[in-house]
């Protein structure tokens, strides 16, 4: 009787009776589709539930404050604030989102417009190389290469400029720091924003793109008018990659500086909630609401992650409805 | 003497090696509509494309021969300069879904810069949306987006379009193909009363006979990218030189 329940409910065995061999094999797929729902409802509720008691400890000051003091020595000298990860996390993705976006639509118009086939077709390979390479590797490329580099070529030269300035106000010390984590983001994301552009792109029916030139527009304004009727996925685009910047973890940790730090200096060290989880955890075990407090993080990115998914799908979605 | 508003030389076009248009001769006067007649595949279509250069953004592809609109030799001028001077009309409507009707007719103008300020841009665009028989029914709703119109209203919407362009030549794809018969016929109409009331000429690509004879001043026949037979649209209908135009007219071909 219940199975016949759970039948009712899905539209396409819901129209034809099936022959009974075909039910069978419907049956027996149903757990293990239903096994991948049933996993993410678990992880959340084990986030929410081991963070329970810190957010029941420290309640707002989680969010608002920026003192993360672990102590044996007792619980009226623990303190923890996610205040400093969470504005850096903030920080880096939307730099990296930022810096991104016109990159990815630069290839994107590069590509599909002035590229003579050959090297689009080497062009697609390597981005789809650049999206599947182990992160740690841009990581410690970033520690190696860029943070000396931009340190020297970029950090310092606009510190000395504009001090006063308050986003360049602070002298970059090793080079790691909040604009360092945003620009491996940046170029981590680059690939996955760039696919998402030149799909849409190349889905643009012929006949708008004749419609176009027909009225006159030079290249300029041909990609311009291109862009806008792909608006929605852009936008899509954008926020998937905040997702994925938002949620890196070990690239991120090897180049952010790992301090808690709120300042408006995009040179200044900082922290993410994923490289503190990553950095903290192993020891969070020793010491009182700490791992609880850590798990919090979790709940916040969990959150953030579902936001930024959940908006940006449904962009692309509209998206793809708009060319069939 | 009339002036010329299109002439092709020794037209022809190859795309990859594939030879679509042949030594085509047409000599069009201003204020004429040319109907462009012949079965599919036979580069009504790339005839067009030849003629505002869109084939320009078709890869391998060679036109040889010669372009010249109202004076302009399309081939030796700048391409965004022969696209403004010939508006497109295609076969499927196409209005920019992500601008509301009125953009839609307003950006030919914004782009070539032909208006110096918003009433003037107000003026152009009640001006082409009268012209394409359009003006009344979408005079309450200018902001709304075009897929709200029908489908024929959206066809007359992209008329309106290419005519904000104040075009010389207006090049039309078979528009009415998609369209239902009342739609169609308020096209033609359009058509008709522009050539007799404004400086424009019309090329006009079209499957069926009957609506080439109906409209037109002048009839071309292609036929697997030959121009089997060109001139006055009366004297085709009444004695086609050809035995292929003959079979054509009479639905043979």
């Amino acid at each position: 009787m219940r199975i016949v329940r759970v039948m009712a409910l899905i539209p396409s065995i819901r129209g034809s009776l099936l022959p009974r061999y075909d039910k069978g094999f419907f049956l027996s797929l149903l757990p293990f589709a239903s096994i991948i729902f049933a996993i993410f409802l678990a992880l959340a509720c084990i986030v929410a539930s081991v963070s329970q008691q810190s957010i029941s400890k420290f309640g707002v000051r989680l969010l608002t404050e920026s003192v993360w003091r672990p102590s044996e020595a007792g619980e009226e000298f623990v303190s923890y604030g996610l205040l400093a990860p969470l504005y850096g996390t903030l920080v880096t993705s939307v730099t990296a989102a930022a810096m991104a976006l016109p990159l990815s639509l630069s290839t994107v118009y590069f590509m599909e417009e002035l590229a003579p086939p050959k090297l689009r077709e080497l062009f697609s390979t390597l981005i789809d190389l650049m999206a599947g390479l182990p992160t740690v590797l841009y990581g410690l490329w970033g520690v190696e290469v860029m943070i000396p580099f931009l340190r020297d070529n970029l950090m310092a030269p606009l510190h000395e400029l504009l001090p006063w300035v308050p986003l360049f106000s602070c002298e970059p010390l090793s080079g790691a720091s909040l604009l360092s984590a945003g620009m491996v983001l940046a170029i981590m994301i680059i690939p996955f924003m760039h696919s998402l552009i030149r799909d849409a792109y190349g889905s643009v029916p012929m006949t708008y793109r004749e419609a176009i030139l027909s009225l006159g527009a030079n290249r300029y304004e041909y990609f311009k008018m291109m862009l806008s009727l792909i608006k929605p996925a852009i936008i899509a685009s954008l926020l998937l990659g905040l997702g994925r910047a938002s949620s890196e973890t070990v690239a991120v940790a090897l180049v952010v500086g790992n301090s808690f730090n709120v300042s408006p200096c995009i040179f200044s060290p900082g922290y993410t909630i994923p490289s503190l989880i990553a950095n903290q955890f192993s020891e969070s075990n020793f010491y009182p609401y700490m791992q609880s407090a850590l798990y919090a993080g979790g709940l916040v990115l969990l959150i953030l992650g579902v936001v930024f998914s959940t908006t940006g799908l449904i962009m692309m979605r509209k998206a793809r409805e708009m060319y069939g | 003497m009339r002036k010329v508003a299109l002439l092709t030389e020794n037209l022809g076009v190859k795309i990859g090696g594939k030879e679509i248009l042949r030594n085509l001769n047409i000599e069009l006067p201003e204020r004429r509509i040319l109907a462009v007649m012949g079965p599919s595949g036979s580069g009504k279509s790339t005839l067009l494309r030849a003629v505002n250069r869109l084939l320009d953004t078709v890869p391998s592809c060679e036109v040889s021969g010669r372009v010249v609109i109202h004076g302009v030799d399309a081939y030796s001028s700048d391409p965004y300069k022969v696209r403004r001077l010939t508006g497109m009309v295609f076969q499927v409507p196409n209005p920019f879904p992500n601008m509301s009707i009125y953009d839609n007719v307003a950006i030919g103008p914004k782009l070539n810069g032909l208006v110096k300020d918003r009433r003037e841009l107000d003026d152009l665009v009640r001006w082409a949306l009268e012209r394409a028989m359009l003006w009344d029914e979408v005079r309450e709703r200018l902001k709304d987006p075009p897929h709200k119109l029908s489908g024929g209203q959206q066809q007359r919407l992209c008329l309106a379009r290419a005519l904000a362009l104040r075009p010389k030549l207006l090049l039309l794809d078979e528009p009415t193909a998609n369209v239902d018969p009342i739609n169609a016929a308020k096209i033609e109409e359009a058509l008709r009363s522009l050539v007799e009331t404004q400086e424009i000429s019309i090329i006009f690509v079209t499957h069926t006979p009957h609506q080439a004879m109906r409209i037109s001043d002048y009839v071309a026949f292609l036929y697997m990218g030959e121009l089997v037979e060109f001139g006055l649209t009366q004297e085709i209908a009444l004695n086609p030189k050809h035995e292929l135009t003959r079979r054509f007219l009479k639905g043979e071909v």
